[in-house]
């Protein structure tokens, strides 16, 4: 079984950070996330019992260990802030994503940055894919009704 | 247009990681450390135990399992509590009952006792505080559910003494054991109980909970806990 978790690393390891970061709210305590979650995943392989995909079992650990580092991490500038403060022409626009419920956000970002079915997303935040499905479009919505105003001018 | 503009917006948020190669040796090193430091603590908290003094505690070595995802008869377990809710509700018994979030259900704690590994999951409810399982790892679950005992808070204002305790209580399959468990409502590191023969035990706190197995019969007459540099942050006296 490690050597599975290997191969899934290797493979979606920048998927991983990627969303992991995103629901962590910071680019280097996704990146140590995956790291942590992995780490359990191997410490606690056994506890793998085989229904559903490794895949999701796995995304389900990293979930989780994100959203936990997020709740610990001290009041640091926020990717959002990161993203204005870099912007040079003084329009820094970025997703509201503080319009959006953590489930809602959780379930963007891992469709968005790690294309992850319905199936999976379903299985790895423990909820029914028509949920998925539902709070994805939602989701979308809200953004698109907050940003119409900027794609307009 | 709007779209592809979130897309474009969803990219500038998090931009694309890099490959790394040393990260699965990272990763293995990080699960060999955490196996060594609970290695570490299985020494001490077994040398504790040969001390005449110490307690009628059993091999308490807290396990990080820690944001572990609860496997599905545990996940079926809290899905009770809702159940239970509903007919409480329906049923006019109360107007209000916490509901879990059962996909945020995950391990806090693990210990080890002389009936195996006993575990401790959490999960936030709706009404803004926790609901936690207790089981032992190794009780098969019964037609799909796992069986243990728990508990919802129904309020987020902690009592005055910032702790909160269950038990000790056994259950018919463990007699032998009791379990101690409880909250603390302030920053704390470690509690220490008090037991009715003189002797002390203390505990990791996690995520603001601990988890003790006793020997039946024990009593606990007063929990302290401390935070990280040893100060005393809240204490409960029990009757």
């Amino acid at each position: 079984m490690i050597d599975d978790l290997e191969e899934l690393y290797r493979t979606r390891r920048a998927e991983l950070c990627r969303a992991a970061a995103a629901i962590a709210g910071d680019r280097a305590l996704g990146e140590d996330a995956v790291q942590d979650a992995f780490a359990k995943a191997v410490r606690k392989r056994r506890s793998y019992r085989g229904r559903g995909s490794l895949e999701a079992w796995v995304w389900r650990i990293v979930v989780n260990t994100a959203r936990d580092a997020r709740r610990k991490r001290r009041p640091l500038l926020g990717l959002r802030d990161r993203l204005e403060a870099a912007s040079s022409n003084g329009r820094a626009v970025s997703l509201p994503l503080e319009l959006l419920t953590e489930r809602q956000r959780e379930v963007l970002f891992l469709r968005y940055y790690a294309d992850l079915d319905y199936a999976t997303i379903a299985e790895a935040l423990g909820i029914s894919s028509g949920t998925v499905g539902a709070t994805l479009s939602t989701a979308r919505r809200v953004l698109r009704q907050a940003l119409a105003p900027e794609v307009k001018s | 247009m709007t779209e592809s503009r979130i897309d474009e917006l969803l990219d500038e948020q998090v931009r694309a990681f890099e490959p790394r190669s040393d990260g699965w040796e990272d990763v293995l090193a990080r699960a060999h450390r955490t196996s060594r430091r609970y290695a570490a603590l299985a020494v001490v908290a077994l040398a504790l135990l040969l001390v005449p003094s110490a307690v009628a505690l059993r091999g308490q070595i807290a396990d990080l399992f820690q944001a572990t995802p609860a496997p599905p008869p545990v996940s079926t377990s809290f899905e009770s509590i809702n159940r239970f809710a509903d007919a409480a509700i329906q049923t006019g018994f109360a107007r209000r009952f916490s509901h879990v979030e059962v996909s945020k259900a995950h391990g806090v704690i693990e210990i080890q006792t002389a009936d195996g590994p006993q575990d401790l999951w959490a999960a936030p409810n709706d009404q803004g505080g926790l609901c936690w399982f207790i089981d032992f790892a190794n009780d098969p679950a019964q037609n799909g559910v796992q069986p243990g005992f728990g508990n919802c808070e129904t309020s987020t204002t902690p009592p005055p003494s910032n702790i909160t305790v269950n038990g000790p209580g056994w259950i018919v399959t463990h007699p032998s054991l009791s379990t101690f468990d409880g909250r603390v409502y302030v920053d704390a590191e470690t509690v220490q109980l008090a037991l009715a023969d003189g002797s002390t035990a203390n505990l990791p706190v996690v995520e603001g909970f601990f988890l003790g197995s006793l020997d039946k019969g024990a009593k606990v007459t007063e929990v302290t806990a401390y935070d990280k540099t040893g100060a005393k942050v809240a204490q409960l006296a029990l009757p």
